[in-house]
C-alpha cells in the first residue's frame, strides 16, 4: 500500500510535521487500522512523540475508496460547544452544495435560536443543547452518507487531552456527556467511524472522571491499539532514508547502531540522525555519544517526566509503583512477576494494580509473566536519576 | 541550518528550529543571517515572516496579528490596519480562527517560515492555553515552520506536560572556542587598523593567551567585542579604569536582570556572581541561610531562565553564573570582592599581553600567586578530576577538552589534563604552548602534572618506566624526560641520562620552532642545563642545548651564562657549546648584547659573519645607554655574561677576528661604564681562583693590548703569592656586592665568602 518504499532520502526533522510520503515504518499499523475501521472505531494511544499524528496523516492519505476523512486536532478546543461547532463546520464542508442536507440540525437550530445563518457558523448553545445538536448532526450525516453510499471517519487527534482539559476546567459533566454521546453515535451510526488518539492514557482520564462520579465505559466498543516503537525491519528503511537525507552513506553497521540505541523510538531515531549531520564518517561511537547527549538534562526527551507523572496521577499507588520500577531498573533483563513480588515483599493486592497501571502507561512491557522496562534507555536514566 | 530548513520546507515538511544561547551569544545576529538567507533561498517557493524584536504579545490573536503585519501586503485584501481593527472586534476564539484564515489566504498555498526572537518570552506572554492553540494551528496547517531563539531550553519546550514538548530542534550556540574568540579579535584588529595586535594574536602563544582572557570574561562574541577596545592597556591602572568603564556599561543591564528575579532567587544569583568556582547546592544553601530544598527550587528556576548553569559531578550539582561579565559588574561595585576580581582579570590580561607578571608591584605578584592556587582546595575541582581521568583513559580526548573548556578553574591538575588531551587530539604545538602560557611559576607543577597524568594513562609508576614503555604523547614524553633528568641527578642514577637525552632528541629534533620555544622555556625554568653541567654532564648538556631555541627569555640567558661559567671553570666549554648551536644563539635577535657576545666568545665560531662582529660595539653602546650604570645594577644574567666575557678576554688567545673590535670597544668605554667592566674582571679573577684553574694565564695576560689591561687596573690588583695556585685580589665594596650575586648565581656562596674575606684582609 505504501508509496514510501521508494523514498531515497528524507531530511531528518525531529518534532516536525512530515508529509505522508516521508512517514516510514507505519504501513502495517495503518493497514491494520483500516481493516479494523471496516468493523469498528479505533483508539490509538501512545506516549508523546511516538508518532500518533503521523499515523493519522497516513490513515488520511491511504483512505480506501468510498471513505470520507475529516482530521482535527482537538487540542485547541476549550468546550463541548466548541467541539460541536467544529463538527458543524466539517459537516457544512462535507455537504457543501447540498441545500437539503442537515435538515435535522437546521430544524434544531431554528428551535433553539429562532434563526439559522449558514454563512456564519458561530453557535451559541446553552446548557446541553450542544448534545442534542450533535445528535442531530450525526443523524443528518449518517443519512446523507447512506444516500451517497459512503462512509466517514473522523480522525480526532488529542481527544484525551481535550477531555482532560475540560475536566480540569470544571466541565467534567460536559466531558462525561460528550463521551457518552460519541459512544451512542458509534452504536447508532453504522457509516460513521472515529479514530481517537491521545498521549494521555485514556485510563487516566477515566480515573479523573470516575472520581467525579462517572460510571460508564465510554470506549469499550472501540478497538484499542497502541502506536508501538518501530520494529528493526520497519526502522531500517527510515534510518537509511534519513542518513541519505544528511548525505551520510547508510552503512549497515551505522544503521544497526542507530536502531539498537534508539530502540525503535522514531523521535530518538530522528534526533540521532540529525546529530550526525556533517559527520560523513559517523561511527557507532558517535551514535552512542549522541544518545548520551540527547538524554542529558536539559533534554528534549524530558525523561524526568516518568517520575513526576507518578506523583501527578498515581496517588496512593505512587509508592508501590516506585518500588516496582526501582526493582526492575536494577534488573536490565527484567523479572518474572512472581520473582518481583517476592523480591519486593509486597502484598499482591497492592502490587498488581500498580503493575497494571505502569503497563498501561507504557512504563513497563509485559510478555507473558515477564516484566521489564519498555525502553532500556529509560531504565538506565531511571537508575541514574534515582541513584540506584 | 539554512539548508536543513530549505530542504524541509521544499519537500513539504514543517520544521521547528530553536537557537539557544545566553545573552551575548550572538543569537539575534545569527537569526538575522538565517532570515536573510532563507528569504533568498525560498523566494517564490515559501514566504518568510520575521516578527519584530522584543515582542510581548498580549494573546495568541495579537501574535497572529503581528504575523499578518510581517507578511507582504496583499493588495486584494485591502488595508491591513482596517482588517486588524475588525479582527479585534471578535471574541478571542473567533478572532484567532479568522486571523489564521487571513494568513492562509495571504500564503496562497505557499509554505510559511516564521522567524521569532526570544520565543520563551513570547510563549510566556501567550500562556499555556495560547501555546496549546498555537500548536493545534501548526498541526492543522502542516506547512508553517518556525525558526526561533531562546535563552534556554525552558520547560515550555522540554517538559513532557507542555504543548510544545519535543517540537523544536534545539541548537545550542556553544561558547566560542579559543580559536573562535581569537578569530573575532583578529577581525576586529584588522578592521580598526591594529595590525600589530592582529599579528600578536595570530600566533600559538596569542591563542593560548586569548584562552586565558576567555576564562575570565566569558567566551561569547559580545564579551570579545566589549574587551577589544581595551586590549592595548599594559598599565594596571589603565586596566582597572577599563574594567570600571565596562562595569558602568554593564550595570544597568544586570540591575534589570536582578530586578526580574524573585526575592529568593536574587541572593543566590548575587552569591554566584561573586564566585569564580561553582559551589554545590549545600554550599549555596549555607551561604544564603536557606534550606537545600528551597535553594534547589530557586536554582531550578534560575537555570530554566539561563541565569545560572549547572554541572553534575558524582552526586553533586555545582552551579555558576552563565555570563562571567556579571561577576565583573558585581565586583567593581563591591569593594570587598573587587580586589580579587581585579587581580584575576589582571592576571588574564597580563598573560594575554604576553607580559611577565613580574612587571607588577611585588605585593600584587604575591597576591596573584595566591590567587592562582586558591582554587586548589575546592570540592568542585576535586570532583572534576576523577571523571576526567576516566574519560582520558577511554581516550575521549575531545570530550575532556570540551569539559575543561567550560570550567573557569585554574587548577593545575585540570590544566595538565587539558595539555595531555590536547597533545593526543590536536597539533602538538598547542599542548607545548599551554605548558608555558600560564606563567613561568606554574611550569614545574604543570610539567609534573602532565607526567603524572600520562603515567596513570600508561599504568606506569615513574618517568623511567613510562619512557621505557614507549607510550605517551610527545608532550608527555617530553615532560617525562625533563623530570627523569632531575630524578636521575638527584638519585645519582647517571646511567639512564644518555637514554633520556636521546628521547628528548627524538621529541624535539623534528619539532616546529613553536614547540621548541615552549620546550626551551620549560627546560630553562627547571634549570636542566645548569643541573647537568653542575654535575659534570657536559656532553649531555651540550646535546640538550643544541635542541633548544634561542628565545628572548631572561631565564634562558641566565641559564646559558651559568652553564658557560661552570663549563669554563672545568675547561669543558667546547663540549657544551658546539659551534653550530652557539653561533645560532649568538645570531638570535632575541638575546641581549652581552649574551650574544658571550656566546660568540665561548663557541669561537669563525663562521659568524663579520657584520655580526661589527655590530657588537653599537649593541654595547645601546645596551649601556639603557642601563642606569651609576645607581642601578645589571640584571644577574647580564652580570654573569660580563664576568665570563672578561674571563675569556684575559684568558687570551683565540679571540680571532673579534680581537681588534673588542680592544677598540673596551678602550672606548666611558669612565662610568668602565667600572662595570673592571668590577666584572675582578669578580672573574676571583672565580678563576675559586675554580682552582691554572692562574698563569692571568699573570701572563698579555694577549690584549696592554693599554686595555692597564685601563682596567689589572696589573695593580693581582698579586701573585708564593703559592703559584693562589692569587689575591683587592675588591672594592661595590665589587664585593657584584661578587656576592655572582657567587649566588653559581651556587658557590660559601667558597666565595671565604675568598672574598681573604681579599678584603689583603686590601
Amino acid at each position: 500500500m505504501s508509496d514510501s518504499t521508494d523514498v531515497v532520502a528524507i531530511s531528518p526533522n525531529p518534532g516536525g510535521a512530515l508529509p505522508p510520503g516521508q512517514i516510514l515504518g507505519r504501513d502495517s499499523l495503518v493497514e491494520r487500522s483500516w481493516r479494523h475501521l471496516e468493523q469498528q472505531s479505533v483508539a490509538l494511544f501512545s506516549p508523546r512523540r511516538v508518532g500518533k499524528t503521523s499515523v493519522l496523516r497516513l490513515l488520511e492519505h491511504h483512505a480506501p475508496p468510498g471513505w470520507q476523512v475529516r482530521v482535527h486536532d482537538l487540542e485547541r478546543l476549550d468546550s463541548a460547544q466548541a467541539f460541536a461547532q467544529l463538527l458543524y463546520v466539517d459537516a457544512l464542508e462535507l455537504l457543501s452544495g447540498r441545500s437539503k442536507a442537515l435538515a435535522r440540525v437546521k430544524g434544531f437550530l431554528q428551535r433553539v435560536s429562532g434563526s439559522v445563518e449558514l454563512s456564519n457558523v458561530k453557535l451559541t448553545l446553552a446548557d446541553d443543547n450542544w448534545r442534542r445538536f450533535l445528535d442531530s448532526l450525526f443523524d443528518d450525516l449518517e443519512e446523507e452518507l447512506g444516500q451517497r453510499n459512503e462512509r466517514l471517519v473522523f480522525l480526532w487527534d488529542e481527544l484525551t487531552l481535550f477531555i482532560g482539559d475540560m475536566t480540569l476546567r470544571g466541565q467534567e459533566r460536559d466531558a462525561m456527556v460528550l463521551l457518552d454521546t460519541l459512544r451512542a453515535v458509534r452504536q447508532r451510526c453504522s457509516r460513521i467511524r472515529m479514530v481517537l488518539t491521545g498521549s494521555i492514557g485514556f485510563h487516566l482520564i477515566k480515573r479523573q472522571l470516575d472520581e467525579k462520579g462517572y460510571r460508564n465505559q465510554p470506549i469499550n466498543d472501540v478497538r484499542i491499539e497502541s502506536v508501538p516503537m518501530l520494529e528493526p525491519s520497519d526502522a531500517r528503511p527510515l534510518v537509511e532514508a534519513l542518513l541519505r537525507g544528511i548525505s551520510v552513506e547508510p552503512q549497515a553497521a551505522l544503521v544497526d547502531a542507530i536502531i539498537a540505541h534508539s530502540e525503535g523510538h522514531p523521535f530518538v531515531i530522528q534526533h540521532l540522525v540529525e546529530s550526525l549531520r556533517g559527520k560523513h564518517d559517523a561511527s557507532e561511537d558517535d551514535v552512542a555519544a549522541s544518545l548520551s547527549s540527547l538524554l542529558s538534562p536539559p533534554s528534549v526527551l524530558d525523561l524526568g517526566h516518568y517520575a513526576s507523572r507518578l506523583s501527578k496521577y498515581y496517588g496512593e499507588r505512587e509508592a508501590p509503583a516506585l518500588a516496582i520500577l526501582d526493582a526492575l531498573a536494577r534488573s536490565p533483563g527484567g523479572m518474572e512477576v512472581d520473582e518481583l513480588l517476592e523480591h519486593l515483599a509486597m502484598d499482591r493486592a497492592i502490587a498488581v494494580p500498580a503493575i497494571q497501571a505502569l503497563r498501561d502507561d507504557d512504563y513497563l512491557l509485559q510478555r507473558g509473566r515477564h516484566l521489564r522496562f519498555a525502553l532500556d534507555f529509560v531504565r538506565r536514566y531511571w537508575c541514574e536519576d534515582r541513584m540506584l | 541550518m539554512v539548508s536543513s530548513i530549505v530542504a524541509a520546507v521544499t519537500t513539504g515538511q514543517a520544521r521547528f528550529d530553536l537557537v539557544l544561547g545566553p545573552r551575548g551569544a550572538g543569537k539575534s545576529h545569527l537569526l538575522g543571517l538565517i532570515e536573510g538567507r532563507l528569504r533568498k533561498a525560498l523566494e517564490g517557493s515559501a514566504l518568510v515572516a520575521g516578527l519584530p524584536e522584543e515582542l510581548h504579545p498580549s494573546s495568541l490573536v495579537h501574535l497572529l496579528a503581528e504575523l499578518l503585519r510581517a507578511l507582504p501586503a496583499d493588495p486584494e485584501a485591502g488595508l491591513l490596519a482596517r482588517q486588524l481593527a475588525i479582527l479585534a472586534e471578535y471574541p478571542p476564539a473567533e478572532a484567532r480562527d479568522r486571523a489564521v484564515g487571513m494568513i492562509r489566504a495571504q500564503l496562497r498555498g505557499l509554505p510559511l517560515v516564521i522567524i521569532i526572537e526570544n520565543l520563551e518570552i513570547v510563549f510566556a506572554a501567550i500562556g499555556r492555553e495560547g501555546q496549546h492553540q498555537l500548536r493545534s494551528i501548526l498541526q492543522t496547517e502542516r506547512n508553517w515552520s518556525i525558526v526561533a531563539t531562546s535563552r534556554s531550553l525552558s520547560p515550555a519546550f522540554s517538559k513532557e506536560s507542555e504543548p510544545f514538548y519535543g517540537t523544536f530542534i534545539p541548537r545550542t550556540l556553544e561558547p566560542l572556542s579559543a580559536e573562535g574568540c581569537r578569530a573575532q579579535l583578529v577581525r576586529l584588529a584588522h578592521a580598526s587598523g591594529r595590525q600589530e595586535l592582529a599579528r600578536e594574536l595570530d600566533t600559538p602563544v596569542g591563542l593560548a593567551r586569548v584562552q586565558t582572557l576567555r576564562h575570565v570574561l566569558g567566551s561569547y562574541p559580545r564579551a570579545m567585542a566589549f574587551i577589544f577596545p581595551h586590549l592595548h592597556h599594559d598599565e594596571p591602572e589603565m586596566v582597572e579604569r577599563a574594567l570600571h568603564e565596562l562595569a558602568e556599561e554593564l550595570t544597568p543591564y544586570f540591575q534589570e536582570q536582578m530586578g526580574r528575579l524573585s526575592p529568593g532567587q536574587r541572593p543566590i544569583a548575587e552569591l554566584l556572581a561573586e564566585h569564580w568556582t561553582p559551589p554545590s547546592v549545600s554550599e549555596i544553601a549555607r551561604a544564603t541561610f536557606n534550606t537545600p530544598a528551597t535553594t534547589s527550587t530557586h536554582l531550578k528556576h534560575l537555570r530554566a531562565d539561563a541565569i545560572v548553569r549547572s554541572e553534575k559531578l558524582g552526586r553533586e550539582h555545582f552551579y555558576e553564573i552563565v555570563d562571567p561579565m556579571f561577576r565583573i559588574a558585581r565586583a567593581m561595585k563591591r569593594n570587598e570582592i573587587r580586589a580579587t576580581t581585579f587581580l584575576r582579570v589582571l592576571q588574564g590580561w597580563y598573560e594575554f599581553r604576553g607580559m611577565d607578571t613580574s612587571l607588577l608591584p611585588a605585593k600584587m605578584q604575591g597576591e596573584l600567586r595566591e590567587l592562582a592556587f586558591s582554587d586548589l582546595e575546592g570540592q568542585y575541582a576535586h570532583e572534576r578530576i576523577e571523571p576526567l581521568l576516566r574519560k582520558l583513559k577511554r581516550r575521549r580526548f575531545r570530550q575532556v577538552l570540551d569539559d575543561i573548556d567550560k570550567i573557569d578553574v585554574r587548577h593545575p591538575t585540570l590544566a595538565a589534563m587539558r595539555i595531555v588531551a590536547l597533545s593526543y587530539c590536536g597539533p602538538e604545538e598547542k599542548a607545548f604552548v599551554e605548558l608555558t602560557t600560564a606563567g613561568s611559576s606554574r611550569i614545574p607543577i604543570l610539567v609534573s602534572g602532565v607526567l603524572a597524568t600520562e603515567q596513570v594513562l600508561a599504568g606506569c609508576k615513574d618517568p623511567f618506566e613510562f619512557l621505557a614503555s614507549g607510550q605517551g604523547s610527545s608532550v608527555g614524553r617530553f615532560a617525562a624526560a625533563v623530570m627523569a633528568i632531575g630524578a636521575a641527578l638527584d638519585n645519582d642514577e647517571r646511567s639512564s641520562l644518555a637514554g633520556v637525552i636521546v628521547i628528548l632528541e627524538q621529541v624535539l629534533r623534528s619539532s616546529s620552532a613553536v614547540v621548541r620555544n615552549s620546550a626551551t622555556e620549560v627546560v630553562v625554568k627547571l634549570a636542566v642545563p645548569f643541573n647537568l653541567v653542575r654535575t659534570h654532564e657536559y656532553e649531555l648538556c651540550g646535546r640538550l642545548i643544541e635542541l633548544l631555541q634561542p628565545i628572548g627569555s631572561a631565564a634562558l640567558s641566565i641559564n646559558l651564562a651559568q652553564v658557560a661559567v661552570q663549563a669554563w671553570a672545568a675547561d669543558r666549554i667546547a663540549d657544551v657549546f658546539r659551534r653550530r648551536s652557539g653561533g645560532a644563539y649568538a645570531l638570535s635577535r632575541d638575546l641581549g648584547a652581552l649574551a650574544k657576545l658571550g656566546l660568540l666568545l665561548v663557541t669561537q665560531d669563525e663562521d659568524v659573519p663579520q657584520s655580526v662582529v661589527e655590530e657588537i660595539p653599537a649593541a654595547f653602546e645601546a645596551f649601556f645607554a639603557q642601563t642606569d650604570v651609576v645607581s642601578g645594577k645589571l640584571d644577574i644574567g647580564d652580570q654573569v655574561w660580563l664576568i665570563l666575557i672578561m674571563l675569556l678576554i684575559i684568558q687570551g688567545p683565540s679571540l680571532g677576528a673579534m680581537q681588534p673590535t673588542l680592544e677598540q670597544m673596551l678602550l672606548a668605554q666611558p669612565a662610568e661604564v668602565r667600572v662595570w667592566w673592571a668590577s666584572s674582571l675582578h669578580a672573574g679573577i676571583l672565580h678563576w681562583i675559586a675554580a682552582g684553574r691554572d692562574l698563569s694565564p692571568i699573570a701572563a695576560a698579555r694577549s690584549l693590548d696592554n693599554r686595555v689591561l692597564v685601563s682596567f687596573g689589572i696589573t695593580s690588583t693581582i698579586v701573585a703569592s708564593s703559592n703559584p695556585d693562589v692569587a689575591y685580589i683587592r675588591l672594592a665594596a661595590p665589587e664585593r656586592a657584584i661578587v656576592r650575586e655572582f657567587a649566588a648565581a653559581l651556587g658557590l656562596e660559601e667558597r666565595y665568602a671565604a675568598l672574598s674575606e681573604l681579599s678584603c684582609d689583603e686590601a
